[in-house]
C-alpha cells in the first residue's frame, strides 16, 4: 500500500515538472564582439539556422549596434546544441531562461 | 571548392606564420573565449569544453596546413569548403587571442574601424596588429569566395 502510494504520488510529479521543463522557452542570444568581421558574422548565421541574406544582416546589425541579438528560441536542448555550435564558430553566444 | 588567388610576399608569410604558431601556443588546451555553459551540470560543462577544444584545434592545424604550405601566397590556393571554414574559424580564434594578449590597448572602436595608426604602436604590437588585419584579409577573401553576396561588407 504504501509502495503504491509513492508511486501514485511520484508519477505526477515527475510529469508536471516534465511539463514544465519542456514549456519554458531558452532564448538563444549572441553578443557583440569587438573582433569577428561583419561577414563573418552574417555567414555564421546563415550556415547555423540557415538565414537568407537579409535575416541574418539584420541579426547581425543588431549585435553590432545594440551589442546582442536574440537568433532563436526554443526547448532547452536544442538552444544548447546552438549556443555549443556558434561558440565553435568563435561567436560569443548565451542562452537565456524566459521571463 | 574555394578557389583564391594569393600573392604575398615570402617575408611577410613568415613572420605571420611564427606569430599564428606564437598565439596557437597560447592556445594550447584553452579557447579563444571562456564559453558560457549551463550552470547546472558539471558533466555538461566537461564535455562542453572538451568539445570546443577539440574542435578549435582541428580547425587551427588546417590554418597552419595551408600557411605552411609550399606555395601559399604564391598564386592559387584551392581548399575544400569545409576546410575554408575551418580556416575561417581558426583565424577567428587567432585575432580573438591576439586581442586578448596583445591588443588589450586597442579600444573596441579602434578595433572595428580599423582606426589603429600602426606606427604609432610599439614594434612587438605592430607586428600582431598586422597579424590581426593578415588574418581579417584572408578570412575576407575565403567569406567572399563561400559567399558572394559578403561582398558587401
Amino acid at each position: 500500500m504504501k509502495i503504491t502510494a509513492q508511486a501514485e504520488k511520484t508519477t505526477p510529479v515527475t510529469a508536471s515538472e516534465t511539463k514544465i521543463a519542456l514549456d519554458i522557452l531558452w532564448h538563444v542570444i549572441v553578443l557583440n564582439d569587438p573582433v569577428n568581421l561583419m561577414s563573418y558574422v552574417v555567414t555564421v548565421f546563415k550556415r547555423v539556422f540557415g538565414h537568407n541574406h537579409e535575416t541574418a544582416r539584420k541579426h547581425m546589425l543588431e549585435v553590432h549596434e545594440n551589442g546582442r541579438s536574440l537568433l532563436w528560441s526554443g526547448q532547452r536542448e536544442k538552444a544548447e546544441a546552438y549556443v555549443h555550435t556558434l561558440q565553435k564558430w568563435q561567436l560569443t553566444a548565451t542562452m537565456e531562461q524566459d521571463g | 571548392m574555394v578557389n583564391l588567388s594569393l600573392f604575398l610576399d615570402s617575408h611577410l608569410i613568415v613572420a605571420m606564420l611564427e606569430l599564428v604558431k606564437a598565439a596557437t601556443e597560447s592556445l594550447n588546451g584553452h579557447l579563444a573565449v571562456e564559453p558560457q555553459m549551463p550552470e547546472d551540470d558539471e558533466d555538461l560543462q566537461m564535455a562542453w569544453q572538451a568539445d570546443l577544444i577539440e574542435a578549435l584545434h582541428y580547425d587551427i592545424d588546417y590554418l597552419l596546413l595551408v600557411l605552411r604550405d609550399h606555395d601559399f601566397g604564391k598564386g592559387e590556393l584551392i581548399m575544400e569548403e569545409g576546410v575554408a571554414e575551418s580556416v575561417v574559424r581558426a583565424c577567428s580564434a587567432i585575432r580573438l587571442k591576439l586581442r586578448e594578449s596583445a591588443l588589450l590597448k586597442l579600444t573596441d572602436d579602434q578595433l572595428e574601424n580599423a582606426e589603429v595608426d600602426i606606427l604609432s604602436l610599439p614594434t612587438d604590437m605592430q607586428q600582431c596588429y598586422a597579424c590581426y588585419l593578415f588574418l581579417a584579409s584572408l578570412q575576407s577573401l575565403i567569406l567572399i569566395e563561400l559567399d558572394p553576396s559578403c561582398e558587401e561588407f
